[in-house]
């Protein structure tokens, strides 16, 4: 469950060329981090595996299945925004439970895992709010629920902790 | 955004901003006065501005000819038919131009918009002999397509600014959430871009509801609206400014409440595409 391969990936934007050849094991429960100077494409990267860019060759496969071609949908995996993303006409509740009531899953189901995200990360008072009326580190913490709450294979985050001040940067880490 | 204001600054814009908007109200609330006016004082110089016989005559005259409901229910199906027609093919449109650009988007956007600039009077003749050939004179639903394909650029356009403002990323959220296309436009999409509707919706009611010359130049007394019969108070006996000021009270009357109601939405659309 989880485990994430890249095999001869590249990614061209035109002719101008991003991901060279990039080749890739994450074992399933592991902690991978991409470090590297503005530009050099770890977003796309990213993108590529949660698959919001198409691919220009190589294969990615998540538990052994080449997932090139399929929607971001059906990857099984979820990904946390640097910008958050969350949904400006929806409460708290409706965010974090938006991929679950997508994957068809019944009513109070839904409400029970999201309150049990909620409470995990502190989010209990703020469940009726809508995202203009959260601070940042509270929206955050939302993208987070939203992306824990359906229990994916893998978690992708995109710079997660640049929003933040310093201080609540280093708890996170 | 805190920027300190001083009391007196208030107090100055605040009455200049209202003396702009009398004097731009002036006219209409002019006319609103005469139609309460008998025709001769209507005439009279020096004019009366509140001391005058207040009469309701005028109003008991125009509904003796008792074709306003006609004329009233001919205008809300052209300008509702037009715009709904209009909505129907620019969401779409829109929809591509802003999520799925290519090289020619721009060019065909700037098209688009300067079919607005030239005169319709330019292609009075050859529409009017084709709506002849197709007997489409004096019929709603040739009325209803010219107010549409009249107002689409700006349909278009207005659309186009408020599907762009929506995030891409909350789009691609909603996609790592398991969404299809067909329920990102349900749960998402629409949701955000509702408001930007709503003001193109009501902003192309009132254009479709004062567009005087093609009604007037196509349509005699089937599918006349209101802008007919406030032209029929201009006879050749000479204006009866009283009775002219009744009918045009009568005319402007429901897009008036309409336009009052929904006054948030409309300067939103106006001045949202502004703003980014």
């Amino acid at each position: 469950m989880g485990r994430i391969t890249l095999e001869g990936v590249r990614k061209s934007f035109g002719k101008y060329a991003v991901i060279h050849d990039a080749n890739l094991d994450i074992e399933d429960g592991s902690f991978v981090v991409f470090v590297g100077p503005s530009g050099c494409g770890k977003t796309t990267l990213l993108r590529l595996i949660a698959g919001l860019e198409d691919i220009t060759a190589g294969r990615i496969l998540i538990d052994g299945t080449n997932v090139v071609g399929v929607p971001p949908a059906k990857r099984g995996l979820s990904m946390v925004f640097q910008s958050y993303a969350l949904y400006p006409h929806m409460s708290v509740r409706g965010n974090i439970g938006f991929g679950l009531k997508m994957a068809g899953l019944p009513r109070d189901e839904i409400k029970r895992r999201v309150e049990a995200a909620a409470a995990t990360l502190n989010l209990t008072q703020y469940l009726d709010r809508r995202p203009r009326e959260l601070s940042g580190g509270q929206r955050q913490r939302v993208a987070i629920g939203r992306a824990i709450v359906r229990e994916p294979k893998a978690f992708l985050f995109d710079e997660p902790l640049s929003n933040l001040d310093a201080a609540l940067r280093v708890r996170r880490r | 955004m805190a920027r300190r204001v001083s009391t007196t600054h208030k107090l100055v814009t605040t009455v200049a901003a209202w003396i702009v908007g009398f004097v731009i109200f002036f006219p209409i609330l002019w006319m609103m006065l005469a139609s309460f006016k008998t025709e001769l004082e209507a005439f009279a110089i020096p004019p009366s501005f509140l001391f005058f016989h207040w009469t309701t005559e005028n109003y008991a005259a125009v509904q003796e000819r008792s074709d306003y409901l006609h004329h009233a229910i001919n205008s809300i199906v052209i300008a509702g038919g037009s715009t709904l027609i209009a909505l129907l093919i620019a969401i779409p449109a829109a929809w591509s131009m802003a999520f799925a650009p290519t090289k020619r988007t721009r060019d065909v956007l700037l098209w688009m918009l300067s079919t607005k600039m030239m005169p319709p009077v330019g292609v009075l003749v050859p529409i009017y002999l084709l709506y002849r050939t197709f007997g489409l004179l004096d019929s709603r639903g040739g009325l209803i397509i010219v107010l549409c394909l009249g107002n689409l650029p700006i349909v278009v356009w207005m659309l186009f600014t408020y599907f762009k403002e929506i995030p891409r990323d909350i789009l691609e959220a909603a996609r790592m959430d398991g969404a299809t296309v067909g329920r990102e436009l349900i749960y998402v999409l629409t949701p955000m871009a509702l408001p930007g509707i709503a003001s193109t919706l009501l902003l192309n009611v009132i254009l479709a509801w004062n567009e005087a010359f093609w009604t007037l130049n196509l349509s005699t007394s089937a599918a006349a609206p209101l802008t007919v019969f406030i032209a029929s108070y201009s006879s050749p006996e000479g204006l009866f400014w009283a009775k002219l000021s009744a009918a045009s009270t009568l005319a402007i009357a429901p897009i008036l409440v309409l336009g009052w109601f929904s006054q948030r939405q409309l300067v939103r659309g106006l001045t949202f595409g502004a703003v980014k």
